[in-house]
């Protein structure tokens, strides 16, 4: 099965990025090609520099360590670590020393200091998304993606939600590849690609146009996508 | 790191309460195989030191010479105790009296296990020198002289005999026993070379000293010398221990299959919770090995958790139950190393390889799960596990049992099993197929859920059959064992045989015990005879057949003939008819196939001088541990009518009824009576001790399969969430989904219940032909039962272990799932 047809999209370093389109798109199975979870069955992912598919599981594993986070729509928070260990889990992964400490500083950013020992299960849905925005910046990545990081929450926590990833995004200069339906949120990225049936189309507005001319003078391409098609079944 | 996070998650698993299955799992194997083999450990040490007590030590070397020193140089090596010990044939005489008596004479030491019993109450010590003790009888046969003579030398009458511990049991060893010290026998001067002389030397000690002074000892011996251990013996004591100690073997060993499944189901349950932080962890960057290293190590804690409550457990349940067994056997206090060491391999061994598949599919859960949550890992194929568990199960259970039938029963029985879910599997699914999701009949709905669960119902089917099968075949075998000692053991049982009764007191005999017997005793003439030849054909002793003689080697013994009407009650008719024809003879049905006789042979006997020929016309099974008199050839009254006969009789009086004997002592002064009535008590004592243990092991397995049946059901747990959720969405009443999950339950269970009598029927009949050796027959009220009880009680336990699902509201299911 033909899930992704002749894609082609480049991201540079700082840019957000929203990947709008119905259910079934294609959307998550881009976002897994990008994010170096799945790979193509043909074309080329280049990011930060290195051939997706030329890499090996274990290589795109220390990729993702190094240079990648996520954001869930359900959160994927372990249930049965508190908060704040939650958001110590990649620090640890990547041997980051004070992992401790700058998880606890980390969620005293997204105002959690007060819920650090608290379970997934005895925090909001709202909370919960914030401890998992904290665990996704612990590691300063470099690029950032995010699958429907407000979907399972009402508006008000939603907006709250996408100012924190905003502002987070913004002063650690991350890349952020987001995966939505909700409009709003996508409108406030630089660009929005709309798919459809596996085809990829970037949507041109005055003002991501307006933003793509200063960022012409940028020349770091952080992802590079080309793609004939991917098969996924 | 890894190790950092992987006490973490353990630490919180842990007190939330995740991991409670799999180290109830974990534990309970444990326990079990601790707890089993400290307590049959326990009671088979009891029961060879009370058997060991019939045989007044723990091994003896019967020789008719003296045995090479070195064998005694070996056990004094390995530190055991030893008495050596003569016996042979003598006449004494008192006056004109004279009477031939069997001597005992024995060392300083004697008896290394139980007492000698004299009329002035246990002996301390042994006759002195020149005295003797005699067993009372001698008394009245020689009409209660102070002194006797043995050859040259003359002796005191000392102290009387009620019981030696190693008289044995045989009714035929008409003469009296006397006792005297080892020493005096050269004094007497009837030793003299070529004389018939057995030479008992006994041994005892601990199991591990015995056991190195066996294989050090045996091969040394020679053909003539025979090893006797308390198994070793022709005794019903014998026989029951030997199947006491297998089946405490088999039901542990079942117990341990079923506490693997446990812990196979729970293994599957905790990789499958596993799956979506494995999942995070890769996307998050974490390498193979750490993912090894993490679960490895959450595994390893979790299987010492468990291993060390189930040894805790096993010592707790071993004491437990020594507390409610009688002081002489709490006594016996087995080493607890071998208990505590099986406990720590089973952990081991079931935890790791149970968990080996889960664990495999479990590390190669892709990262791209936390995108498309229906991924899971790599699909080796339920062979492989298969493979893995099976191995496990064989391997701890060869390990536990070291008996190859048993372990090879037990792996059979599972593919057996095995195969039948596979069948049954596939048309489940096959047939299912037609079924809808009609939302108005509970049947239905059930018979959809099935369906629609089909691969899960296979896995829940192996945990409810497997215990099912298990439980029937616990129950059946400990049922049928009971029975069959109780057979053996009626309550009124023969305690006492008299020999020796001359023809014409028979008659008063019978009527001074009719007052006081509820049965009366069957009196069995006596006349001793030796086989000389079949058809004609001269039989040979087997030194003839070593020289290289040709023919049959006959017995070499006299054997006791009896004559009877009819065919003595516990004996069965194998082949032919009971006499008919004056010179019919019925045999006895291992003499036949040792002689290799068949209906219509001719078999010629020498009696008094005299030549006897006659035709076998039946072969007949004899239940020898009954206790009852039994003959190896029992002849027509007129074949044997030329021959002069004595009597036999047997019969059961109680405790308080000793006076009986005393009386009948004083009347029959020639009549000699024997007393088995503490073997036949010991042998009750044994039996009580073995059936309580056998209830022990029912409760565990009993424990284990609801165990078993709580994993199976708690495992499906989410999915049925978000059925019930959808379905109570779509409006179905809360009657309709109770009755629906009862009912789906009640299906798997009643399948579950067929599937485990066919399994349970064959298990039986291989464990009853090829290790107990006991009747096999087919237990037809279990194939309504067990369907039925399988059915309910699935049905119960799925409702209950539901009951929160259903009684949920339809927003309280959406918001969980």
């Amino acid at each position: 099965m033909t899930i992704l047809n002749g894609i082609n999209m480049d991201v540079k370093q700082g840019e957000s990025v929203a990947i709008l389109g119905p259910s079934g798109s294609g959307k998550s199975t881009l976002l897994g090609l990008l994010a170096a979870l799945d790979s193509p069955s043909q074309g080329s992912i280049l990011l930060d520099g290195v051939a997706l598919e030329t890499l090996n599981e274990e290589s795109k594993a220390a990729l993702r360590k190094q240079k990648v986070s996520f954001i869930f729509q359900s959160f994927m928070l372990v249930d049965t670590l508190n908060a704040l260990e939650n958001v110590m889990l990649p620090a640890e992964l990547a041997g980051i020393a004070n992992a401790k400490e700058k998880s606890q500083a980390m969620l005293e950013r997204v105002g959690l200091s007060h819920r650090l020992n608290h379970f997934p299960n005895q925090l909001s849905g709202g909370e919960q998304q914030r401890v998992a925005i904290a665990r996704a910046f612990i590691c300063e990545p470099k690029v950032l993606f995010a699958d429907e990081p407000t979907g399972n929450l009402d508006s008000a926590n939603s907006d709250k939600i996408a100012d924190m990833l905003f502002e987070l995004n913004r002063e650690s200069d991350t890349t952020l590849v987001l995966v939505t339906h909700d409009m709003i949120l996508a409108s406030r990225c630089q660009r929005q690609f709309i798919m459809d049936s596996g085809n990829l189309s970037e949507k041109i507005s005055e003002k991501t146009t307006d933003k793509q001319a200063e960022d012409t003078e940028l020349e770091t391409a952080k992802i590079a996508v080309n793609e004939e098609a991917s098969s996924w079944s | 790191m890894e190790l950092k996070l992987a006490w973490r998650l353990f630490k919180r698993e842990l007190s939330q309460g995740q991991l409670l299955l799999i180290i109830l799992a974990i534990t309970l194997a444990v326990l079990s195989v601790t707890g089993l083999a400290s307590v049959s450990e326990r009671l088979q040490l009891a029961i060879n030191g009370q058997a060991s007590k019939f045989i007044a030590a723990d091994r003896i070397i019967n020789s008719p010479k003296e045995i090479d020193p070195a064998v005694l140089a070996i056990a004094d090596k390995i530190g055991l105790a030893r008495v050596t010990s003569m016996q042979f044939n003598s006449m004494v005489y008192a006056g004109d009296e004279f009477q031939l008596v069997t001597v005992r004479a024995v060392e300083k030491g004697y008896p290394l296990k139980g007492n000698i019993e004299l009329s002035t109450g246990i002996a301390q010590g042994l006759p002195s020198a020149d005295d003797i003790w005699f067993e009372t009888r001698l008394g009245g046969l020689l009409g209660y002289p102070q002194q006797i003579e043995i050859g040259n030398a003359n002796f005191n009458l000392s102290n009387e005999i009620i019981r030696l511990p190693d008289a044995g049991f045989n009714p035929f060893a008409s003469s009296p026993v006397v006792l005297m010290r080892i020493e005096d026998v050269a004094k007497t001067q009837v030793i003299q070379p070529g004389s018939r002389v057995t030479y008992l030397y006994q041994f005892a000690g601990d199991a591990a000293k015995l056991e190195a002074f066996e294989v050090q000892a045996k091969p040394l011996l020679n053909t003539s010398q025979r090893w006797v251990d308390v198994q070793s013996g022709d005794s019903p004591i014998a026989s029951a221990v030997k199947r006491a100690e297998r089946f405490l073997l088999l039901a542990s060993l079942l117990g341990i299959a079923l506490a693997c499944a446990a812990i196979g189901i729970a293994a599957q349950r905790y990789c499958q919770r596993h799956y979506d932080v494995v999942a995070m962890l890769k996307t998050f960057g974490a390498s193979a090995k750490q993912i090894r290293i993490l679960f490895g190590t959450h595994l390893l804690l979790v299987t010492v958790v468990g291993v060390v409550l189930g040894l805790i457990g096993g010592v707790g349940l071993d004491r437990t139950i020594t507390a409610f067994l009688p002081v002489e056997i709490a006594a016996y206090n087995p080493p607890m190393s071998r208990p505590l060491l099986l406990g720590i391999g089973t952990g081991f061994i079931s935890a790791f390889m149970f968990s080996a598949y889960p664990l495999m599919r479990l590390l190669s859960i892709p990262p791209l799960r936390v995108l498309q949550r229906q991924l899971e890992g790599l699909q080796l194929g339920m062979w492989l596990h298969l493979l893995l568990s099976l191995s496990a199960m064989a391997l701890l259970g060869y390990l536990y049992s070291q008996s190859l039938p048993l372990t090879l029963t037990v792996v059979a029985a599972v593919l057996l099993l095995g195969t039948l879910l596979s069948v049954l599997g596939f048309f489940m699914i096959r047939l299912g197929h037609s079924v809808g999701m009609k939302t108005t009949n509970p049947l239905q709905l059930a018979l959809a859920g099935l369906r629609r669960r089909a691969r899960q119902n296979a896995v829940q089917l192996v945990g409810f059959s497997s215990a099912l099968v298990l439980l029937l075949t616990i129950f059946a075998l400990r049922q049928d064992l009971l029975n069959e000692w109780q057979k053996q053991l009626p309550e009124n049982a023969p305690n006492y045989f008299l020999v020796n009764i001359a023809p014409e007191e028979t008659a008063t005999i019978a009527d001074f015990l009719k007052p006081h017997v509820k049965v009366p005793p069957v009196i069995y003439p006596v006349i001793r005879g030796r086989l000389t030849a079949i058809n004609d054909e001269v039989l040979i002793s087997s030194e003839q057949k070593k020289a290289g003689g040709e023919g049959r080697v006959g017995i070499s013994r006299e054997l006791n003939l009896t004559f009877r009407d009819s065919m003595p009650d516990n004996n069965e008719i194998l082949s032919g008819r009971f006499n008919q024809d004056i010179f019919d003879v019925s045999v006895e049905s291992g003499v036949a196939e040792r002689l290799e006789l068949a209906l219509g042979d001719r078999l010629t006997y020498t009696i008094d001088n005299q030549s006897l020929t006659v035709k076998v016309a039946s072969i007949r099974a004899v239940h020898w541990e009954t206790l009852q008199p039994n003959f190896f050839m029992i002849f027509t009254k007129e074949a044997l009518a030329p021959f002069a006969y004595t009597s036999m009789s047997s019969f059961h009086l109680e405790e308080s009824q000793r006076g009986v004997i005393l009386s009948l002592i004083k009347q029959f002064p020639t009549v000699s009576i024997i007393d088995v009535g503490a073997m036949v008590k010991q042998l009750r004592e044994i039996i009580d001790q073995v059936s309580l243990s056998l209830t022990l092991v029912l409760v565990l397995v009993l424990l284990a399969s609801a165990l078993v049946m709580i994993a199976q059901t708690e495992a499906g747990m989410a999915t049925r969430q978000r059925e019930l959720a959808v379905l109570r969405t779509f409006g179905a009443s809360g009657w309709l989904l109770r009755a629906a999950t009862g009912l789906e339950f009640a299906l798997l269970g009643t399948i579950a219940g067929v599937l485990a009598v066919i399994v349970a029927e064959f298990t039986l009949y291989l464990l009853k032909t090829q290790v107990f050796e006991l009747n096999v027959y087919m237990h037809w009220p279990w194939w309504g039962i067990a369907p039925l009880c399988g059915g309910l009680v699935v049905a119960l336990l799925g409702l209950w272990s539901c009951r929160q699902l259903l009684n949920k509201s339809c927003s309280e299911l959406l918001k969980g799932h």
